[in-house]
């Protein structure tokens, strides 16, 4: 982390330490990451607004006083993507439980497309499983990197 | 969020053959009833499937139609009455014997109907199957990001 902060207060107006603050909010903004603890003053993202700006021309002076949110309305980091499979991870998981209690309060005699419903949904499970493991590889790799 | 392929031609495929089997089974059940709700003997039902367009419309990625068949999933068409005659046998002591002491019996077959279950069970096994081997799929294709 401490790396971290001297990169930062370094090349607040280079698109790599851009890069590297996006995804740290990212990151942050996903439950069951580890939450990076960094004083608010290392991330300095100039609060946008609607604004859509391209990432390698953020600028990054003033202090903010607290972590923001990525300042973009339609830009899809890793936050959104994992958000939407983490959604419809959910959903499936939903189903296949209100399929199994159908199934056993004699609600629903179909047994094969519960058993069905609960194998999606165990796929899918394993799909965020497999994802997050990529995810955490891909951040210490980025972590590992010495300046 | 369709991870397991041909995951819903096999559960349609297993409702149609669960209801072929349940249709066997009230024709045996039914083989020696000689009066029905309407005072006729028991006709044998038989259970005819037909195509039906998949409901979620695509195969797997999106795809509409292969070879310019869209997807095609099984369901019951319906149940008719198999309307030709039954056996009838000379039993005058039998409490639906005509003047003549002759009973009419049902047209039931109990050979044909083991062969019709056993077609069932087979069929049943093959969409099952066919849904353990998507499921291998899917499970085989998540780990390949596992060293």
């Amino acid at each position: 982390m401490s790396d971290l902060a001297a990169l930062s207060a370094i090349g607040q107006n280079s698109s790599w330490t851009a890069h590297l603050q996006d995804l740290l909010q990212a990151s942050q903004q996903v439950g069951g990451m580890p939450q990076a603890v960094i004083p608010a003053k290392v991330l300095q993202v100039a609060p946008t607004g609607e604004t859509q700006l391209p990432i390698g021309s953020l600028p990054g002076a003033q202090p903010a006083s607290g972590v923001t949110a990525p300042a973009s309305g339609n830009r899809t980091g890793f936050a959104e993507v994992l958000g939407g499979l983490v959604s419809g991870v959910d959903q499936k998981q939903k189903h296949s439980m209100e399929m199994a209690r159908q199934v056993m309060t004699g609600e629903s005699d179909s047994l094969h497309a519960s058993m069905l419903a609960m194998q999606e949904s165990s796929v899918a499970f394993t799909l965020m499983v497999e994802v997050r493991n990529k995810l955490m590889e891909a951040y210490q790799e980025l972590m590992r990197v010495t300046v | 969020m369709n991870l397991i392929p041909g995951l819903e031609f096999a559960a349609d495929g297993m409702t149609a053959e669960k209801i072929r089997l349940e249709v066997v089974a009230q024709n045996l059940a039914n083989a020696y009833t000689t009066r029905g709700p309407d005072g006729q003997p028991y006709q044998r039902q038989v259970v005819s499937f037909e195509a039906a367009l998949l409901r979620a419309g695509t195969f797997s990625d999106g795809l509409r139609q292969v070879g310019g068949r869209a997807p095609m999933t099984v369901q019951v068409a319906g149940i008719q009455s198999d309307t030709s005659p039954g056996q009838v046998v000379y039993n005058p002591g039998h409490p639906d014997a005509d003047e003549a002491g002759m009973v009419r019996m049902p047209n039931v077959n109990p050979i044909f109907e083991m062969v019709d279950m056993m077609t069932a069970s087979r069929s049943y096994e093959a969409n099952l199957a066919v849904a353990k081997v998507g499921r291998q799929m899917a499970s085989k294709t998540l780990e390949i990001g596992r060293f």
